[in-house]
């Protein structure tokens, strides 16, 4: 029995950068990222998304892990920016994070293409993905 | 050869963490350099992990688009000093509303952090929605969000665009009419019905990023009475500003926005500092006489300067260690001068 087609994401995000800037912005209510199903958790422990906005170093890593064990099962990552997404200005291979479900890459992404990457994380978990791509539905984020 | 590790910092909170340089030494001689950044992250990541988007932005009033602008303007002005070039006056004027452009969205964005703290969501949205229209503007001037690259040698890579002077006029007009309504709002509901209750929430103070920092040893009230006037510099800024800009765009001289830096340099390489509102930037960059710059390297005296370290330090004995380090001023120069 099909019982959440269209769940809720709880986010947290880690990180420092001006994808947070722009990610400011998509929570504005121009782009209202709200009405995606997407709201901010008060604790990580009450999460099930964790959005990682740009720069990572080594020392972080370790922490976003430790952060991403106390997550809600199931819990998804999506990735923001060139930095947490192939390294940018600081190179660091992403084989150390934690499986990432979405890639949204720009530098910083515009609040379209977060919005995108929400979605397309919807129709990732809700397995409508095929469904979408029959009906010309496109996803502007990397799986 | 004996390895010796010299830690610096925490340099300053809004960088990720402190510098860790490794030293092999032979004698007093050194013969080996490996710098390290991000070491201890000791201050990214109480801020960064389970705080807020809010707080953790508000940590970094640095990182706005007018940095971007900033560093391209204080660059070209390098290249344009050392070559001797004149610029047009209205690629001058074309630069100063970007850069104004670009500090209004820095302090809206304040502003907008700034009323989520104190609790008032609409505002917030409301002072959003004007930012958003504004780096609309910024991205029609120059092409970006965050202006890089647009501030070229010689001049803008792109000329005012057709109706966007009008744009922005109204713009701003429509932000000056709606300033009252703003300001109202965070004085009289904010301070009276939320803010105060602000006042007694120790447990908040950690959300204040660095003006909880600054004021970690004061009584209670000390962040509070430090994020009024934040508060009253934020507003009464972003009128000036707006007015400022205003006045430019109604002053913007005809001409040239960009004439081509043709002159040949022969390789070099060349130090020079540049005084900016902020401070004193040092910048070190080489030619090739190729009519192209083969390459560029801004080293800012901050972290950046880090990758100049190994190349400075080879081979100099140890006790000229202080000096060079002096030399290359390992501090952020726009705030911790």
């Amino acid at each position: 029995m099909k019982t959440n087609s269209h769940p809720t994401f709880r986010y947290v995000s880690v990180g420092y950068s001006c994808c947070g800037d722009d990610f400011l912005q998509t929570m504005s209510s121009r782009y209202d990222l709200e009405r995606l199903g997407c709201v901010e958790a008060p604790q990580p422990q009450f999460a099930n998304l964790l959005i990682i906005q740009g720069t990572l170093n080594a020392k972080l890593i370790t922490e976003v892990n430790s952060l991403y064990e106390k997550m809600l099962t199931p819990k998804y990552i999506m990735a923001l920016g060139t930095c947490s997404c192939g390294g940018g200005l600081f190179p660091l291979s992403p084989q150390h994070l934690p499986p990432v479900e979405v890639w949204v890459t720009g530098c910083p992404p515009r609040p379209e293409a977060i919005m995108n990457g929400v979605i397309a994380l919807h129709e990732k978990v809700s397995g409508s993905r095929e469904k979408s791509k029959s009906s010309g539905m496109k996803s502007g984020a990397q799986p | 050869m004996i390895q010796k590790n010299i830690e610096l910092g925490p340099i300053h909170e809004f960088l990720p963490g402190a510098m860790k340089i490794g030293l092999g030494l032979s004698g007093d001689e050194i013969v080996s350099v490996d710098t390290e950044f991000g070491y201890l992250a000791k201050n990214l990541i109480p801020g960064s992990i389970g705080t807020s988007i809010f707080a953790r932005t508000l940590r970094l009033s640095r990182l706005e688009p007018e940095s971007a602008l900033i560093i391209d303007q204080m660059l070209c002005g390098c290249i344009e000093e050392a070559m001797e070039f004149e610029v047009n006056p209205r690629a001058e004027w074309v630069r100063l509303v970007a850069k104004e452009m670009c500090d209004l969205i820095g302090i809206l964005k304040y502003l907008a952090l700034m009323s989520k703290r104190m609790k008032l969501a609409s505002l917030m949205q409301v002072l959003l929605r004007h930012r958003e229209d504004l780096v609309d503007l910024l991205e029609l001037l120059t092409g970006s969000r965050f202006g890089y690259d647009y501030i070229i040698p010689g001049g803008v890579r792109f000329d005012l665009s057709h109706g966007l002077a009008d744009r922005l006029d109204r713009w701003i007009h429509n932000y000056l009419a709606d300033f009252d309504r703003i300001e109202s709002l965070f004085y009289w509901v904010g301070y009276h019905r939320n803010f105060l209750s602000h006042l007694g929430s120790v447990a908040d103070r950690g959300d204040l990023g660095f003006v909880s920092r600054a004021n970690k040893d004061h009584t209670r009230l000390g962040p509070v009475s430090n994020v009024r006037s934040r508060l009253d510099f934020g507003l009464s800024a972003s009128v000036s500003v707006g007015r400022r800009l205003l006045e430019l765009l109604n002053a913007i001289p005809e001409g040239r926005y960009h004439d081509p830096v043709d002159r040949v340099l022969r390789k070099t390489q060349l130090r020079t500092e540049m005084e900016t509102q902020r401070g004193v930037w040092q910048f070190y960059f080489e030619f090739e006489s190729n009519w192209s710059i083969q390459k560029i390297e801004v080293n800012s005296p901050s972290d950046q300067s880090i990758k100049a370290l190994p190349e400075a330090l080879m081979n100099e004995n140890i006790d000229d260690l202080p000096l060079i380090m002096q030399s290359l001023n390992f501090i952020v120069a726009e705030i911790d001068k």
